[in-house]
């Protein structure tokens, strides 16, 4: 073990030190008690599996469609709010409110909207929120989501995976969302354990 | 203040002491990630007295680096505290240091112990 002393005391120490790994480990600590990861991943899931739904059920589904995402993200902006106020600690800077913006701004905007697909925007939400949370595990199922919306928009998948049943661009939806919700229940685990009680001593 | 064996000054003499004492560099680290966050999840997470973590708070509020704010939910008073951007300045100044000091000891070229 490497640490280094100023006026005999240790001021920082390498590899398994303290007063750094101090700080790095309070950051990552505070993101899993926030459940920063695991709570978008589930949102988005359940937004999928609403699209999937609208597409399998509904007639018209596109001019309702792209509204999943609007609802998606306000419905996770409320519940983050509200667990502030329960849990004591904030948002933080990932930018749901930011997210929840951009999808209102994108749905009063049809033609965009219907253009990119809903698909496209609830991705573009995971990545934002991933960009500014410096999380991959959020921006990277994310761009795959955004990347795969014009192929679920244009029925691309529908006329190309047959094999899959009557309506595939269905199945890739649950599927997806099937993926995001494992991704979100091991993240959700992860954080717990993460945010097993650990005191920290104060040295003063 | 220490110096090199160069003449350069130390990393460690720019380490700043309000935001160096472990349990104000854990409540920073907390409000930088959550923004806010209300005195009892901190005085909880952090193992501090009520005391304790209020004399932290006062040093850092003092210092610019975080604001505090009377709340109300309805139910009871709150207390939440909030950093300041010279805060999270000051906590990545610390965190870019303390970087310094590390490489400058694996490097072989600083006051160390094995």
């Amino acid at each position: 073990m490497t640490y280094v002393t100023l006026r005999s005391r240790v001021t920082a120490m390498s590899t398994d030190g303290t007063v750094l790994e101090l700080a790095e480990h309070a950051r990552e600590r505070t993101r899993a008690a926030r459940h920063a990861r695991s709570l978008p991943l589930v949102f988005v899931a359940c937004g999928l599996l609403v699209l999937a739904w609208l597409r399998a059920a509904v007639s018209m589904a596109f001019l309702v469609e792209i509204f999943v995402p609007l609802a998606v993200f306000l419905v996770l902006y409320l519940f983050m709010v509200a667990r502030r106020l329960v849990t004591g600690l904030g948002t933080g800077t990932d930018g749901y409110g930011v997210v929840l913006v951009i999808s209102a701004l994108t749905a009063m905007v049809f033609p965009i909207a219907r253009l990119v697909g809903a698909l496209f925007f609830l991705g573009g939400g995971l990545v934002i929120l991933g960009w500014r949370g410096q999380d991959r595990m959020l921006w990277i199922p994310g761009a795959v989501l955004a990347a795969a919306s014009p192929l679920v928009t244009f029925f691309v998948l529908d006329n190309h995976l047959r094999f899959l049943g009557p309506q595939p661009s269905v199945v890739v939806l649950v599927a997806g969302a099937v993926i995001l919700i494992g991704l979100g229940v091991r993240a959700f685990i992860a954080e717990r354990a993460l945010t097993a009680p650990s005191p920290m001593t104060d040295d003063e | 203040m220490s110096e090199a064996t160069d003449g350069a000054i130390h990393p460690a003499a720019a380490l700043d002491e309000v935001v160096h004492q472990r349990a104000r560099l854990g409540v920073l680290s907390i409000l930088a990630e959550a923004d806010d966050a209300d005195f009892t999840y901190l005085r909880r997470t952090l193992g501090l007295t009520d005391g304790n973590l209020g004399r932290h708070l006062e040093v850092l509020v003092d210092a610019g680096y975080v604001n505090l704010r009377k709340g109300y939910d309805g139910r009871r008073n709150r207390t939440w505290a909030s950093i300041t951007p010279r805060g999270r300045q000051a906590l990545l100044a610390e965190l870019t240091v303390l970087r310094a000091l590390v490489a400058q000891v694996d490097a072989g070229d600083g006051t160390t112990e094995r």
